[in-house]
């Protein structure tokens, strides 16, 4: 049986954990399109799942070399969306771990933390020329139109996303920074 | 040899690959022999291991063996090169270690 689940993560190692959790009880994703999530229920397996962002677009030859890789390695390609990829690995099959050496956790960890960074800042500046825009035509008794309450409002939601972005990004730059230091003692 | 000036130590995984490599596999079988090799302790994870040989490739320290069984999966194999890094590696860890227990021996006199 097939059960649809409507849910939104910002955090990837949130939804991988939540992911896991559910193979656990017999919910194993199988698809994922637009914060929607399909789950074939199965008790007989249970599987590892974990989620990806690829340098390059999945339908990339680059990425889809990749993913043939990971196939022949016992890892099924679920679903992908823009960069991310999702993947799973029924549990008979050993500990999945993508990457398991601190070089190639930072470079992914990196990955990551520029998605966030970038969204931040073009938020951030967005949230800020729209913020000005409208209290400097407030300030001038709406000289240059009758748009300013729109404007501080969208420039308010950018910034509110801003900030929802480098909050996503914080975690990930303290654990980039821990790896960068103990690679400095230990590989 | 050109770069050896600036080589430094291998990496764990990158050792074991390439003495995984003195035969040829593909990506499945050179994760099993680490992990053989070294009794479990070496797991080398998929995007791990896709980019040191990605890289060990472009370093011409292994090649892919172009066989006509199975060509589903690619194998690769260790080069005249590859061969020799792993020599001074294990010249070097040769070092390292006589030089550890002499030294802890004294020590504990």
């Amino acid at each position: 049986m097939r059960h649809k689940v409507w849910k939104l993560f910002w955090d990837y190692e949130k939804e991988e954990k939540w992911l896991n959790e559910m193979s656990a009880k017999g919910l194993h994703m199988i698809h994922y399109t637009w914060a929607q999530y399909i789950f074939e229920e199965d008790s007989q397996n249970r599987y590892q799942y974990r989620i990806e962002l690829l340098k390059d677009r999945v339908v990339n030859p680059e990425s889809v070399i990749y993913i043939k890789f990971l196939g022949e390695n016992d890892i099924e390609h679920i679903a992908s969306y823009m960069r991310w990829i999702y993947l799973r690995k029924d549990v008979k099959n050993g500990d999945f771990d993508l990457y398991t050496d601190k070089a190639s956790k930072i470079a992914h960890y990196s990955r990551v933390f520029n998605v966030w960074n970038t969204l931040m800042i073009v938020e951030g500046i967005a949230g800020g020329i729209n913020l000005g825009i409208g209290i400097i035509n407030l300030i001038l008794n709406e000289r240059l139109g009758n748009f300013s309450y729109g404007n501080i409002s969208i420039g308010i939601s950018c910034l509110v996303m801003s900030v929802l972005f480098w909050r996503l990004g914080r975690p990930l730059k303290q654990k980039i920074g821990k790896l960068k230091r103990d690679q400095i003692i230990t590989e | 040899m050109p770069e050896s000036n600036d080589r430094g130590a291998l990496t764990e995984a990158v050792y074991y690959i390439l003495l995984s490599l003195l035969s040829p596999l593909h990506g499945y079988g050179i994760m099993q022999n680490v992990k053989s090799l070294s009794h479990e302790r070496v797991n080398l994870g998929a995007g791990t291991l896709y980019g040191a040989i990605n890289t060990l490739v472009e370093k011409n320290w292994i090649e892919q063996v172009f066989s006509e069984s199975d060509s589903r999966k690619k194998e690769y194999i260790i080069t005249k090169l590859g061969r020799s890094v792993l020599g001074e590696e294990i010249s070097r860890l040769e070092e390292l270690l006589q030089n550890g227990k002499a030294l802890l021996e004294r020590g504990v006199k």
